[in-house]
């Protein structure tokens, strides 16, 4: 094989097609992303706690008493999420002792900016709810103590109101973030990311909710565990809601997005997992699993309910690291970027004989013509 | 007017006096002493601590794909090079259309760009990065915290965080000088004019002419990238260059896109499928909460549950 036989084989594989692509040496046009293992791992967290946080907020506000439960698992959810993230997030910073800079401001045309102060709010909101938790069920903090009583006299419906309205905006802005960017696997789908985060965080906060409640302990009677049951099925209907989300939005990403963009996430270490594990184990398999029961009305078996609620976490988190690690990919291929701002001739600026008449119309230019230099001091 | 650069190529002989002066006035240190196999371009990128980048692309024989898509890791010697590239199909380049005819060795200094509406200066969440008194993008080094969401944010692949200080980096258009009335290092040192800093405006009718001078000369390929008329959403650029040849050749986007230009469309799209939620939400606990007011009755929203559960209660006791 000759060197140009190889080097049409590359141009081959590369971009699909033997049409002689131009790049600078095959170096990248962009800078890759830096973030480390930290921000994926957050992006699952903060999807989590965010996903729960919703759940639990409308389980106070629009459910049934049965669903006292999953409102407490929710409220630690949430703590969790809380206490978490902004660590995860300030370890990545190459300054961490400057992490407070980013509350210097709020921009709405940066997600990063604004999504600073929903993971903030959110967090003191989680906060106040899981003392209110524990004062009300006497744990750790007692209920009769001043900051006990300080906390049970929060009203549940604001509370619970701004921790559901803040969780959806936990969940759903990693995906903006990620979106608006030059990275072209992540910029193709900038409608997409956003609704398909906040979907994996709500089928992953669903799911942890239900393994919960199935982890917990049966009261004797007949109408507490009818109770139980319920709620949890209730929290595998919004599962199953968010999971089938989950795979139509991510059909729709794969359908948006051209060949040699959307390849990191069709090929390699990185697209096999994504393959398999967030969307066979994550989305598919929880559906299989939860639907057959779901449609026909019945409660889900314990066993079944446990496999797909831990698969869809599984699936939530390689999801997020695929992304991101394909993203960094994306960001090396000189020919996605181009696919990505390619344009027709005149398009994005004139072409060089309509620059050239311009020029000649506007200075009347003649050949031979000495510009005076008068901008180097 | 704001200040900028304007980078005539057609100028450029590729001596990288502008890459030395930056690194000198600004202290910046060096990267490596690799040799890339491009050209004579061994600096290969901008980087956080190389502000000014000389590319080179050797266009030998008809094809003006010299280059395409081989790593420079994998090239054999020069001889064999030329000899391959030959053979490679591609547009024929007419006789004329180059400086030097068949063959031409383009070279450009590239450098921020300092856009009209730049990608990292929406994107920073602490306002280190801003738009300083002179119209140029700057980093302020004692606000920026190192989250690094400017880096991707970039459409032209500049600003970098480096590692070992922890914040991101680019090209200043050397502030400190124009405060001081001085022309930016790499202008000063640059011994062709083929780096030129002043008022835009005067730089842009000066390079509009330089276009209509060089299609005179036979040149007819010269244009201008990121001039005054730019479509792009980037805008019209503060360093923008005369180029002969497709953006592409020389790193550069055809039509670079401001990533933020869709975040209201992408926050309206979160925000529906949140509504979404809400709702499929609320459906589902208003059924159970109907549910829970007669728990005992086998109903909506699931039936033969009941059955189940009791079912379970008995093997527990059992147990």
């Amino acid at each position: 094989m000759t060197q140009t036989q190889r080097d049409q084989a590359v141009q081959v594989q590369r971009s699909g097609s033997t049409a002689p692509a131009t790049t600078y040496y095959g170096r990248p046009m962009i800078k890759r992303p830096t973030w480390k293992w930290y921000i994926p791992l957050y992006f699952f967290i903060g999807g989590v706690a965010g996903g729960a946080a919703f759940l639990g907020g409308m389980a106070q506000l629009f459910g049934g008493e049965h669903h006292r439960a999953t409102v407490r698992h929710a409220r630690w959810i949430a703590l969790i999420g809380a206490l978490l993230s902004p660590l995860l997030l300030i370890a990545d910073l190459g300054r961490r002792g400057r992490f407070h800079h980013m509350l210097r401001i709020l921009k709405f045309s940066s997600p990063m900016s604004v999504g600073t102060w929903i993971l903030t709010t959110s967090g003191m909101i989680s906060g106040v709810a899981a003392v209110k938790q524990a004062a009300e069920d006497d744990f750790i903090l007692p209920r009769q103590s001043r900051i006990g009583r300080l906390a049970r006299a929060v009203p549940n419906g604001p509370l619970s109101l701004l921790q559901a309205v803040f969780g959806l905006g936990l969940g759903g802005y990693t995906g903006v973030l990620v979106a608006v960017t030059a990275v072209p696997l992540w910029f193709a789908g900038v409608l997409l990311l956003g609704p398909l985060f906040l979907a994996t965080s709500l089928a992953s906060g669903a799911s942890l909710l239900a393994l919960l409640a199935l982890f917990r302990r049966h009261k004797a009677t007949a109408v507490t565990a009818a109770s139980d049951e319920q709620a949890r099925a209730e929290v595998e209907q919004v599962a199953t809601v968010a999971a089938a989300a989950q795979l139509g939005l991510s059909v729709a990403r794969e359908l948006a997005t051209p060949q040699q963009v959307a390849r990191p996430l069709r090929t390699g270490l990185w697209g096999a997992i994504y393959q398999v594990s967030a969307v066979g184990a994550g989305m598919l398999a929880p559906l299989a699993l939860r639907l057959p029961a779901q449609v026909r009305g019945r409660a889900v078996g314990r066993s079944i309910s446990a496999a797909a609620a831990t698969l869809s976490l599984v699936g939530a988190l390689a999801e997020r690291f695929a992304i991101v690690e394909a993203g960094k990919q994306s960001a090396d291929d000189p020919l996605a970027y181009q696919e990505m701002t390619k344009s027709k001739p005149g398009e994005a600026r004139p072409t060089a004989t309509q620059q050239a008449q311009r020029a000649n119309i506007h200075e009347g230019f003649e050949p031979g013509q000495v510009v005076q230099d008068r901008f180097v001091r | 007017m704001a200040n900028g650069f304007f980078t005539d190529t057609t100028l450029c002989i590729g001596c990288k006096a502008c890459e030395v002066a930056c690194k000198e006035w600004n202290q910046l240190p060096a990267e490596n002493y690799h040799l890339s196999g491009m050209s004579y371009d061994n600096t290969v990128a901008l980087s956080a601590t190389t502000w000014r980048h000389v590319a080179f692309i050797e266009q030998i024989g008809n094809g003006s794909h010299a280059t395409a898509a081989t790593d420079g890791a994998n090239r054999p010697g020069a001889q064999a090079v030329s000899e391959s590239i030959r053979q490679q199909p591609g547009p024929q380049v007419r006789s004329g259309d180059g400086l030097l005819g068949e063959h031409r060795w383009l070279m450009m200094s590239d450098v921020c760009k300092h856009c009209t509406n730049a990608g990292c200066l929406d994107a920073c969440p602490t306002g280190a990065l801003i738009r300083n008194e002179f119209g140029d993008v700057y980093v302020q080094p004692d606000i920026c915290n190192g989250c690094g969401y400017c880096v991707p944010a970039c459409p032209f692949g500049v600003i970098d965080l480096q590692q070992a200080d922890g914040r991101v980096w680019k090209c200043t258009l050397c502030f400190d000088r124009q405060k001081e009335g001085l022309t930016p290092a790499c202008a000063k040192a640059c011994p062709t004019q083929s780096i030129l800093f002043g008022d835009l405006a005067e730089l842009r009718a000066r390079a509009e002419k330089r276009v209509g001078m060089l299609h005179a000369r036979g040149i007819t390929g010269a244009y201008l990238y990121g001039g005054p008329d730019e479509h792009t959403s980037v805008g019209p650029l503060n360093a923008f260059f005369l180029l002969v040849d497709e953006p592409h050749v020389y790193n550069l986007p055809v039509n670079p896109q401001l990533p933020q230009s869709k975040v209201l469309p992408a926050y309206l799209a979160t925000a529906l499928t949140a509504t979404f939620f809400g709702v499929a939400t609320l459906y589902t606990l208003l059924a159970g909460r109907r549910w829970s007011k007669n728990p005992l009755s086998a109903g909506f929203p699931l039936r033969g549950m009941r059955e189940k559960t009791m079912r379970w209660g008995v093997r527990r006791n059992r147990a």
